[in-house]
C-alpha cells in the first residue's frame, strides 16, 4: 500500500468531515423510529474510495468505525466487533462498483458507488449485531427505512461533489431561472 | 553577483493548451531582495512553485544554486535550500499544538531532536509566539497563524525564502512586524523573493519583476517601476497614491520628478517651484460634503452590545465589551479595526445572525433583541456578505446560487429570473453569460461579484459587507468600489463595510467608526478625518500617505487642498497654483474624443 | 428560538484536563496500548463476575486519574433516555435463550437477556470512562504520536504506520477548522433566508434536503484545502514513506513496565475468571 502525499492530505481531511459530522450531530438525520437516526458519516468513504481509490477507502473505513466506537452512546455500537470491524470493508466495496461501470458511466459510477457503500454499510453492521447475538434479523428489519434514507441521501452526496470535483457536468447544467423565460 | 536562481525561457500549463507562464527567464543573485507584482491570475504563484520545484516547467529549465528542478535526485536538496510560505495559512498548518508543526519541515530533513528543539525556540521566539507554544492551531487568531507559517519557514533556515501574499491576513501593525523579520534576514543574507500587493513591501525590494499573463513585462528597482504609474495601472495594479499624485504633477509641472514616492520627497520638489499657490482663491469644498442633511432617519441603531462566544466552554472568549452603532438612511458607513478587534462580531449583529447577549440592537423598525422578532423580514432588508465570500457560493451554478434567497422567499420563478438578471447586472456579470456557469470555473474577482449578486438578489435596504475588497487586485476591488458607490446613489442602499484599507474609507465612506479591542471608539465623518490625520495616529493606524501629503501640503499654504483620491489630490494642487489638470487619456477616451 | 451557530461548542477534541497523577504521567504509547488491551478484554467478557470486576477497576483508574467522573461521563447525558429505551428493548426483545424469568404475551426476560443487557451497559459505563480517562489526560498531539509508535510493529506487514498516524494529525487538526467554516456556511445562508432550523425537526425530506447545500460545500472546501495542503508540505520537504526523525523522544519509565505488567496481568485474570 503505497500512499502519496495527495492520498494522505485527501484521506485527513474527509476523516476530518467524517468526524465533524458525527460530533456536531449534523450528519445524523432524525428517522422516527426507535433505531434512531440516519446518518450520512459514511459519505466521506464511498467519496475517498472514488476519488483516491481502495486504499484510501480502507482507511477511511477504519477512522470512521474508530469515532463511531468512540462517540456512541448506543450500547451496541461500543462493541469494536460491531462498530469497526464491518467499516474496514465499505471504502472497498464502492470502489469495486465504481471502477466496474465507470467506463460506462461516469456519474452512475458515482451514484452505485454511493449506493454500494451506503447498502454494505448497512448489511455488515447489522450482520455483525445479529453475530453478536444482540439483537435477531427480525428484529433488525426496523432499520429499512432508515436504510432507504442512508442509501439515498448517500447517492445524492456521493454524486454530487465527485461530479463537482472532477467537474463532470451532471443533469441539463442549465440553473433553474433558465427554464423560465421573463 | 553570484546567481542563485536562474530561470531560462519557462514554459507551464496546468490543462493542456493553456499557457500560465509563457516564456520567462530572470536571474535571482543570492542575496538579493525581489518583489513579484502582478494582477490576480496573472501566474505569480505558479512562478513561485517552480523556485522549489513543486511544479516542473514544460519546457525550458529552472536552477537553484546550479541543481535543475527537472532532476528528482535532487529535490530534497533544493527544498532543503529553498523555504515558502503561502497566503493561507490555514492550509499549511500541519500538525496539532503549534510547536510540532514548527518542527514538521526539520523531521522531514532528519534533523537530529536534540537541534530540532532548540530551532523551534529560536523560531517561535523571533516570531513571538513562544507564549502560545502548545496551543492548539485553531485557536490562534488569523495573524498569529499566519505567524506560525512563517516561523514553520524560519525554523529551518533556508538560504532562499518565498514568501507568496504571505502577509494578507495581517492588519497594517502585523505586517509592520513581518516585513521587519523579513529585512532582518535579508541582512543576514537571505535571498527573499515576496509576491504581494502591497506597495510598502514593494518598496523594501531592491529589485521588482511585474508578471502579465505570464510573462515578465517589466523588471526594474521599485522607483523605475512606480515612475512608469499608467502602464501599472493597465496592468490592473496599483501605484502608491503619491506616486500617483506625482505622475499626475509631472505632465504639467516637469520640475516635479515623476519619481517621489514619498510625501516628504514630494514636497521638496513642490517647495522648490517658482510658481506659489494662491492663497486667496479656495476651492469649493462642497463636493467633499455629500453629507445629505435631509438623510437623518436612522435605520440600523446598536447600543452598548457586548458579545461573549462559547460561553459556558473552556474556550469562553469576550470578543465584545461595548459597542454603539447609527446607520443613517442613505450613508455609506466604514468600519476599521485591527485584527481580533470585533469588527465582524459586530457585523454579525446587524442582521440578527447574532442577537445581542446585552444591550439592544434595533433594525429596520425590528428589535432584534426579543425572542419574537420578525428575523424573516430583518434579514429580507439587510443584506450580508461575509468575510471570504468566494467560499460561500453554495449551489453549483451561478444562476442558482444568485436565486437561492428569492427561492427561499418562496418568489415566482418568473419575477426569480427577473431578480437574478438585475443582481448580475447589478455586479458586473452578464446575465446570459454567466446564469448557467459552473461557480469553479469563475476567478477569484468573479466569485466575489456572484456572491455579492446572491445578497443583491433580496433587493436589500441596507448592505453589510465583511472586508468586500481583500485579496482583490487593485482594479477589481476599485470596481467593485464603484459598484457600491453606483448601488448607494441609484438605489438608494445604505452600506456598512469593513476594511483594513483606509484609503477605500475615503473613497466611499461618509463617516467612519473606529474599533479598539472590542469597543468602539467613536464614529467621525470623513471631513474629520481628512482635517487631522492625527485622529488616525491616535488610535494606532498608520496616517495613509495621501492624508499626510494634504496636511504638509496645507502647512505649507495650500490652503484649500482636500482631496479623497490622488486624483482629486492633484487637482487641487494644480488649481490652487492655478494651473488647469490634464485630462486623463482614459477619461478622454471614455469621453469619445 | 434563535439559531445557534457555534458549531466549536461540540468540538471536544484536544480537551485536556492539566493534572500530575500517575496516570498523567505514563507514556502515551503505554496508556494506549493498555486502553487497547483493556477494551478488547471487556468487549468479550460474558459472565456477570469479570464484567463486574473489570467495571470495579475501572472505577479505580478514574480515581486514580483525578478525572471527575461526572466530567468523564458527561457525553452521556443527552442520550440518557434514549439509551434507557435500548436497554429495555434488549432486555425485552433480545433472543430467548435460558431460563425465562418473566413473560407477557410476545415479551420476554430471559436469563440470557438479562445478562446481555446488564453486561452491555456495564461495557458502555466502562469504555466511556476509559476514553475520557486517556483523552482528557494525554495531550491530541502525545495521542498520535503514541498511535504512531504503538502500531510500529505493523510495518513488517507493509502497512505505513507513520503515514496512518499523520492522517490522524491532520485530521484532528481539521476537525474545528471545518467547524468553523460550516458555521460560516450556515450564517451565509441563514442571511439570505434559509438554513436549518427553518426546517420542522420530524420532517425527514426537508431536514434532509436542507443538509446537501451545508455538505456539499464543505466537502468541496475541504478537498480544494487538501490540495494547498499538498503544496505547502511537500515545500517543507515531506516524501511519504520514507524515514523521518521525531522531534519528541520518549523514554520508557520503570513505572511504564510496570503498568504494563498489571494491565495484562488483570486482563488473562478476567478472561480466565
Ligand atoms: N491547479 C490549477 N489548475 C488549473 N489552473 C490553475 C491552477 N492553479 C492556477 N491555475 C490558473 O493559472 C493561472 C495563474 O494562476 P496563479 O495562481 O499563478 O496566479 P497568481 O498570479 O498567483 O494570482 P493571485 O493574485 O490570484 O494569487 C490562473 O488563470 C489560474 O486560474
Ligand atoms: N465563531 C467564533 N467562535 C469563537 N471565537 C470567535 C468566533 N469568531 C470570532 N471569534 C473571536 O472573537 C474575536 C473578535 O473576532 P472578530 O472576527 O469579530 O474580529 P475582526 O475585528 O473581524 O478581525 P479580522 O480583522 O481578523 O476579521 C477574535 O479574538 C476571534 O478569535
Ligand atoms: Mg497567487
Ligand atoms: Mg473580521
Amino acid at each position: 500500500m503505497k500512499l502519496t502525499t495527495r492520498k494522505i492530505v485527501i484521506t485527513a481531511v474527509l476523516a476530518a468531515i467524517s468526524i465533524l459530522l458525527g460530533v456536531t450531530r449534523l450528519g445524523y438525520i432524525p428517522v422516527p423510529n426507535v433505531a434512531g437516526n440516519a446518518t450520512i458519516m459514511g459519505v466521506p468513504v464511498y467519496i475517498g474510495a472514488v476519488l483516491e481509490g481502495w486504499p484510501v477507502g480502507l482507511i477511511l473505513g477504519f477512522i470512521f468505525g474508530l469515532s463511531s466506537f468512540l462517540g456512541a452512546t448506543v450500547p451496541m455500537f461500543k462493541d469494536p466487533i460491531v462498530s469497526i470491524l464491518p467499516r474496514l470493508l465499505i471504502g472497498i466495496t464502492p470502489y469495486l462498483a465504481y471502477i466496474a461501470v465507470r467506463k460506462k458511466n461516469e456519474i452512475l459510477a458515482y451514484g452505485l458507488a454511493g449506493l454500494v457503500g451506503s447498502v454494505s454499510n448497512t448489511v455488515f453492521v447489522v450482520g455483525a449485531i445479529i453475530l453478536r447475538g444482540y439483537f435477531t434479523f427480525h428484529q433488525m428489519l426496523v432499520v429499512i427505512p432508515q436504510a432507504i434514507a442512508e442509501a439515498i441521501l448517500s447517492v445524492i452526496l456521493t454524486v454530487a461533489v465527485c461530479a463537482a470535483w472532477n467537474r463532470v457536468q451532471i443533469g441539463s447544467g442549465r440553473s433553474k431561472i433558465s427554464n423560465v423565460t421573463d | 553577483m553570484e546567481s542563485i536562481i536562474s530561470i531560462e525561457e519557462l514554459a507551464f500549463e496546468y490543462l493542456d493548451g493553456n499557457l500560465v507562464l509563457k516564456d520567462v527567464s530572470l536571474d535571482i543573485a543570492k542575496g538579493s531582495y525581489v518583489a513579484l507584482l502582478g494582477a490576480n491570475g496573472s501566474g505569480k504563484s505558479t512562478l513561485a512553485r517552480h523556485v522549489n520545484g513543486i511544479l516542473v516547467p514544460k519546457s525550458g529549465r529552472v536552477q537553484v544554486a546550479g541543481m535543475d528542478t527537472q532532476d528528482d535526485a535532487k529535490k530534497m536538496e533544493i527544498r532543503k535550500l529553498v523555504g515558502m510560505v503561502f497566503q493561507h495559512p490555514d492550509n499549511q498548518i500541519v500538525a496539532t499544538t503549534v510547536e510540532d508543526d514548527v518542527a514538521f519541515g526539520l523531521e522531514n530533513f532528519n534533523v537530529a531532536p536534540k537541534v530540532i528543539e532548540e530551532r523551534v525556540t529560536w523560531a517561535l521566539r523571533e516570531t513571538g509566539l513562544s507564549a502560545v507554544r502548545k496551543r492548539p492551531p485553531h485557536l490562534l487568531s488569523g495573524g498569529q497563524k499566519q505567524r506560525l507559517a512563517i516561523a514553520g519557514a524560519l525554523a529551518m533556515q533556508q538560504q532562499v525564502l518565498v514568501l507568496d501574499e504571505a502577509t494578507s491576513m495581517l492588519d497594517a501593525k502585523g505586517r509592520d512586524d513581518v516585513l521587519q523579520m523579513v529585512r532582518h534576514l535579508h541582512q543576514n543574507g537571505t535571498t527573499i523573493i515576496t509576491v504581494t500587493h502591497h506597495m510598502e513591501e514593494v518598496l523594501e525590494a531592491d529589485q521588482v519583476v511585474v508578471l502579465n499573463q505570464g510573462m515578465v513585462v517589466m523588471t526594474g528597482t521599485p522607483r523605475e517601476i512606480f515612475r512608469n504609474s499608467r502602464r501599472l495601472r493597465q496592468l490592473n495594479l496599483d501605484v502608491p497614491a503619491i506616486a500617483q499624485v506625482s505622475a499626475k504633477l509631472h505632465e504639467v509641472l516637469p520640475a516635479v520628478s515623476a519619481d517621489a514616492i514619498t510625501p516628504e520627497e514630494l514636497m521638496t520638489d513642490l517647495a522648490a517651484l517658482s510658481t506659489r499657490p494662491n492663497h486667496g482663491k479656495a476651492a469649493s469644498n462642497t463636493d467633499l460634503c455629500d453629507d445629505d442633511p435631509t438623510a437623518n432617519d436612522e435605520i440600523i441603531q446598536m447600543q452598548d452590545v457586548s458579545h461573549v462566544y462559547l460561553q459556558g466552554t473552556p474556550l469562553e472568549h469576550h470578543a465584545l465589551r461595548r459597542a454603539d452603532l447609527t446607520l443613517r438612511s442613505g450613508e455609506a458607513l466604514a468600519i476599521v479595526g485591527a485584527t481580533g478587534s470585533g469588527k465582524s462580531t459586530v457585523m454579525q449583529h446587524l442582521n440578527g445572525i447574532y442577537r445581542p447577549q446585552r444591550g439592544t440592537v434595533w433594525a429596520v423598525d425590528v428589535d432584534l433583541g426579543s425572542p419574537h422578532a420578525n428575523i424573516a423580514k430583518v434579514r429580507q432588508e439587510i443584506g450580508m456578505l461575509f468575510q471570504n465570500p468566494e467560499d460561500q457560493l453554495f449551489e453549483q451554478l451561478v444562476g442558482d446560487d444568485v436565486a437561492y434567497g428569492p427561492l427561499q422567499m418562496r418568489m415566482d420563478l418568473k419575477e426569480v429570473r427577473r431578480r437574478v438578471r438585475w443582481a448580475l447586472e447589478m455586479v458586473g456579470l452578464d446575465f446570459d453569460t454567466f446564469k448557467d456557469r459552473p461557480v469553479f470555473a469563475l476567478s477569484g474577482g468573479e466569485k466575489r461579484r456572484a456572491a455579492l449578486a446572491g445578497v443583491l438578489a433580496l433587493r436589500p435596504k441596507v448592505l453589510v459587507l465583511d472586508e468586500p475588497t481583500a485579496g482583490l487586485d487593485p482594479r477589481s476591488a476599485s470596481d467593485l468600489l464603484d459598484r457600491l458607490r453606483h448601488l448607494k446613489k441609484e438605489e438608494d442602499v445604505s452600506i456598512v463595510f469593513v476594511t483594513h484599507n483606509i484609503e477605500e474609507v475615503l473613497n466611499l465612506a461618509d463617516r467612519v467608526i473606529i474599533m479598539h479591542d472590542g469597543q468602539t471608539k467613536g464614529t467621525y465623518s470623513i471631513e474629520q478625518i481628512m482635517d487631522g490625520p492625527s485622529l488616525l495616529l491616535d488610535h494606532g493606524f498608520e496616517a495613509p500617505p495621501i492624508l499626510v501629503l494634504q496636511q504638509m501640503l496645507r502647512e505649507q499654504g495650500f490652503g484649500s487642498v482636500f482631496g479623497r483620491t490622488p486624483d482629486e489630490v492633484s487637482d487641487m494642487i494644480l488649481q490652487s497654483l492655478g494651473l488647469a489638470s490634464p485630462k486623463d487619456a482614459d477619461v478622454l477616451a471614455e469621453e469619445g474624443l | 428560538m434563535a439559531e445557534d451557530f457555534e458549531l466549536l461548542r461540540y468540538i471536544t477534541i484536544g480537551q485536556y484536563l492539566p493534572g500530575e497523577s500517575i496516570v498523567h504521567r505514563l507514556d502515551p504509547a503505554v496508556k494506549l496500548l493498555s486502553a487497547i488491551i483493556v477494551i478488547l478484554t471487556v468487549a468479550f467478557l460474558n459472565a456477570y463476575l469479570p464484567n463486574i470486576t473489570a467495571f470495579v477497576l475501572i472505577l479505580g483508574l478514574v480515581a486514580l486519574s483525578g478525572v471527575p467522573i461526572g466530567y468523564g461521563l458527561s457525553g452521556l447525558r443527552p442520550a440518557i433516555w434514549f439509551i434507557f429505551a435500548l436497554l429495555i428493548l434488549e432486555l425485552l426483545f433480545s433472543p430467548v435463550k435460558g431460563v425465562v424469568l418473566w413473560s407477557y404475551s410476545f415479551l420476554h426476560i430471559s436469563q440470557y437477556s438479562l445478562r446481555l443487557t446488564v453486561t452491555s451497559l456495564l461495557r458502555l459505563i466502562d469504555f466511556i470512562l476509559l476514553i475520557s480517562v486517556f483523552t482528557l489526560t494525554t495531550r491530541t498531539n502525545d495521542v498520535t504520536r503514541a498511535m504512531e509508535r504503538v502500531s510500529k510493529p505493523l510495518q513488517y506487514l507493509k502497512i505505513p504506520t507513520r503515514e496512518l498516524a499523520l492522517i490522524m494529525t491532520i485530521a484532528l487538526r481539521f476537525v474545528p477548522t471545518f467547524a468553523m467554516e460550516m458555521e460560516r456556511l450556515m450564517k451565509a445562508q441563514a442571511s439570505r433566508g434559509g438554513g436549518l432550523t427553518k426546517v420542522a425537526k420530524w420532517n425527514i425530506v426537508a431536514q434532509a434536503r436542507a443538509r446537501l447545500p451545508l455538505v456539499i460545500p464543505l466537502f468541496l472546501i475541504a478537498l480544494r484545502r487538501a490540495e494547498d495542503l499538498v503544496v505547502a508540505m511537500e515545500s517543507r520537504g515531506y516524501v511519504p514513506n520514507q524515514k523521518r526523525t521525531m522531534y519528541r523522544e520518549y523514554h520508557l519509565a520503570v513505572r511504564d513496565w510496570v503498568a504494563l505488567a498489571v494491565v495484562v496481568v488483570v486482563s488473562a485474570g478476567l478472561i480466565l475468571i
